[in-house]
């Protein structure tokens, strides 16, 4: 009987102090992983219900610091994923899956070269290369 | 036979006796629930404020109702402490005395709070059954909250973009550095919020990005580090993007067992502008961090880590 009682006061203490068990299932393959390459920017929309992020390389880094994103060497990634409201806070959005995985390079003689890395195309190539180069960097401290 | 259970009668006799001479001297220096005046009411729309003193007031507010068994130690204690820590963390009789943004911060955290079933407290609902939340409640307070707010936009530029990192790195009042070393880790999340028209990158070092990728985080490992950055948003452009306007903050945990004990293992700090002020007046503040991101305790205490759901 003691031993019951003791379990049963254990047991529930054990229920009062553990919230609900549920880890959910992590998305670790949302994460973008390249070496070299830094933020740049972000944004979203809540029209198209997606967030991006825009990523560089040191050169890229500089020139959407600047006046120009035309400048040799300059390596952008534009990662779009899928807008979701925050599971643990009414009152903010989270990225999902990835859905587009856009890459711009400016070569030498300030040619660019747009790749779809992954996803369905949102806009014709130059259209999107323009797009890119138009963003500014955001401001860090 | 007789003399046995005479003796055990006696014993139980004599333990009755010394319980009730305790029970009667508690009640001699038994807490009394004080009712201040009500400074500056809380004052929404009728179906949110009945929500509201149905089942948060007897806790958060200088209206507590008090039963007669309240009033008995060592009840009374226990509802004294309650109501002593709920007041003083949030007391609907002192709304007004709320800057404009902690209440506009509170709604939400209110909303959420309730949400997720942590507030009111269940020992207290277990007797109060008319505190409970319904769903219907839940639907008038998130459409409460999102009528109340809307943040204005920043300005549609955003200011220089080049502040000078300051030469020695600020500390916040709990001893934690600012690093500017996040930049070059990985970013495991990008959100906005709705609630405060504000925008964020959140940053995880390597021992953080391993956590996540080995499912590890319930606990986080020691050593792992959460940076996230947040900007004011811009109005939206003529194809519906919103950029980053001014930068407003950064916010960092760091995570260790045992340092950080008090605050759930995680060490809080936060930078407010290009000078990255600290923010906060005493090491206390850390609780407040703490004590709102008990809502993501399912996630380790950190809400923007990316999930299939
Ligand atoms: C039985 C008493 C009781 C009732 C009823 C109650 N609370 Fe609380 N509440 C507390 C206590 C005690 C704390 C502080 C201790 C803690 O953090 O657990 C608290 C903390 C909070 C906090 C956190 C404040 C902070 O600074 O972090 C919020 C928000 C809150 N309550 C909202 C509510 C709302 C909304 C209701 C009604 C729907 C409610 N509570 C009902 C006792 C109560
Ligand atoms: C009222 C609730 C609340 C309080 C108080 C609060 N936070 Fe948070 N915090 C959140 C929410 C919600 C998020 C996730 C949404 C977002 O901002 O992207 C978050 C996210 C964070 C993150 C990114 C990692 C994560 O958990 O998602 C850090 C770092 C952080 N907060 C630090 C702090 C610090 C430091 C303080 C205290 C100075 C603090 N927070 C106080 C609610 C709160």
């Amino acid at each position: 009987m003691k031993r019951k009682v003791l379990s049963f006061i254990a047991l529930s203490l054990l229920a009062a102090a553990c919230h609900p068990a549920k880890q959910p299932t992590l998305a670790p393959e949302t994460i973008y992983q390249e070496p070299g390459v830094s933020v740049i920017t972000s944004f979203f929309n809540n029209r198209q219900q997606t967030i991006s992020t825009l990523y560089g390389n040191a050169e890229a880094l500089k020139a959407a610091r600047g006046d120009s994103n035309m400048v040799a060497g300059a390596v952008y990634r534009l990662i779009t994923w899928k807008q979701k409201g925050n599971p643990l806070w009414f009152g903010g959005n989270i990225n999902g899956a990835v859905k587009t995985i856009e890459s711009i390079q400016v070569s030498g003689d300030g040619v660019t070269h747009y790749a779809l890395v992954s996803g369905v195309a949102t806009g014709a190539p130059a259209e999107r290369t323009k797009f890119v180069l138009g963003l500014k960097a955001s401001v860090f401290p | 036979m007789g003399s046995i259970s005479l003796k055990k009668a006696s014993k139980t006799t004599i333990i009755t006796v010394i319980v009730v001479v305790l029970m009667i001297s508690l009640q001699f220096s038994s807490p009394t629930i004080q009712h201040p005046p009500i400074t500056g009411a809380f004052n929404g729309p009728d179906s949110v404020t009945a929500i509201l003193k149905r089942a948060c007031y007897d806790c958060h507010s200088n209206e507590t109702r008090v039963a007669w068994y309240h009033k008995i130690a060592p009840i009374s204690w226990l509802v004294a402490a309650d109501v002593k820590a709920a007041r003083s963390r949030l007391n609907f009789s002192q709304w007004d005395s709320l800057p404009a943004a902690d209440q506009q911060g509170m709604r939400w955290y209110i909303e959420n709070i309730v949400e997720q079933g942590r507030m009111p407290l269940a020992a207290y609902t277990a007797v109060h059954s008319s505190a409970r939340i319904s769903a219907a409640d839940t639907r008038i307070l998130k459409n409460y909250v999102l009528a109340v707010a809307s943040p204005k936009p920043a300005a549609a530029t955003r200011a220089a973009a080049k502040p000078a990192t300051p030469g020695t790195l600020p500390v916040a009042p709990n001893g934690i550095a600012y690093t500017p070393d996040y930049k070059n880790w990985k970013v495991i999340s990008t959100t906005n919020r709705f609630d405060n028209g504000t925008m964020r990158v959140i940053y995880g070092n390597d021992i953080a990005v391993k956590a996540i990728q080995q499912g590890k985080i319930r606990p986080w490992p020691n050593g792992a580090i959460i940076a996230k950055v947040v900007w004011n948003q811009q109005p939206a452009d003529q194809d519906g993007n919103i950029l980053t306007g001014d930068f407003n903050n950064v916010q960092l945990m760091f995570r260790d067992d045992k340092k950080f004990k008090d605050t759930g293992g995680w060490g809080y700090a936060r930078f407010n502008g290009t000078a990255l002020a600290p923010y906060g007046k005493t090491p206390m503040f850390s609780q407040t961090c703490a004590s709102c991101h008990r809502l993501a305790a399912d996630n380790g205490f950190v809400f923007d880590i990316p999930t299939k759901k």
